[in-house]
């Protein structure tokens, strides 16, 4: 489902060719869903356990970016930085992405601390537009 | 604040909650409207039809889910948002089944609450300005 997603936004802002580096892009999306999704980051085997159950992630392509989820050091907002910074800051795309983060939000096993974490990243997105 | 340009349908049966959160509402709100529980806000709704919709979930004659699932089929488009304090997920997964995709966490924090509903007012702007270049 990650992984169909991850598809889904760069289908949905129809922006392929002009995602500067998409495994940079499709990775700092996977961190960011990590965070609104009931799974511990510090826990590499229960994140890979974790997307291949429930999000049926191509295990070849998990595996390939898995590393580089794990490794990520980005905080959050320098996670929302790049990913707007790609977006153009263009309100219309961030709301199509803020939209299938949100659907991974309130998915099966939404807690309040995720629901929490999604609307203040939703927020670093879009505070200016309030 | 974006809010001003919107009308609210807001839906809670505890009266002094009620009171509460219509004053909130009044000072950034284009219009507020108020009823006291799903059945009197599913017909305010198809009165005034307003831009937001904003309702606790638990409440006599008709819940927020029942109302909210009402507003959807007049409106699948209909933003709606639901007071939560996500102690059952049973309702959360309802919700998302009918469509709601926006929750108010309760306790309230003002300033949460009052991103939570520009952040539908956006959508809505956003889906309206989309609507009008398809013609």
């Amino acid at each position: 489902m990650v992984e169909k997603n991850l598809k889904n936004i760069l289908e949905l802002i129809e922006q392929q060719e002009r995602i500067q580096d998409e495994d940079k892009f499709k990775v700092t999306s996977a961190t960011l869903i990590c965070s609104i999704v009931d799974i511990k980051n510090s826990n590499a085997e229960e994140v890979c356990s974790l997307f291949e159950k429930n999000f049926n992630l191509d295990k070849e392509e998990f595996e390939r970016i898995r590393e580089e989820i794990e490794n990520n050091t980005l905080t959050i907002d320098e996670k929302v930085h790049y990913i707007r910074e790609e977006l153009n800051g263009n309100l219309f795309q961030m709301m199509q992405y803020l939209k299938i983060l949100n659907k991974f939000a309130i998915s099966d096993g939404c807690s309040k601390e995720n629901y929490n974490e999604f609307e203040k990243i939703r927020d670093k997105f879009l505070k200016e537009f309030y | 604040m974006r809010l001003q340009n919107y009308s609210i349908l807001y839906v809670e049966d505890e009266e002094t909650t009620r009171e509460l959160i219509k004053e909130i509402l009044e000072t950034e709100c284009k219009e507020v409207f108020v009823a006291s529980d799903g059945q009197e806000g599913l017909s305010l709704y198809n009165e005034k039809k307003p831009d937001i919709v904003l309702s606790d979930i638990a409440m006599p004659n008709m819940d927020g889910l029942e109302m909210s699932e009402a507003i959807k089929k007049i409106n699948p488009e209909q933003p709606i948002a639901l007071f939560t304090a996500f102690s059952q997920s049973s309702y959360i997964k309802r919700a998302a089944e009918i469509g709601v995709a926006t929750y108010i966490l309760k306790p309230l924090d003002e300033e949460q609450f009052f991103n939570s509903l520009n952040y539908m007012a956006l959508e809505l702007e956003v889906s309206r300005t989309e609507a009008e270049s398809r013609g």
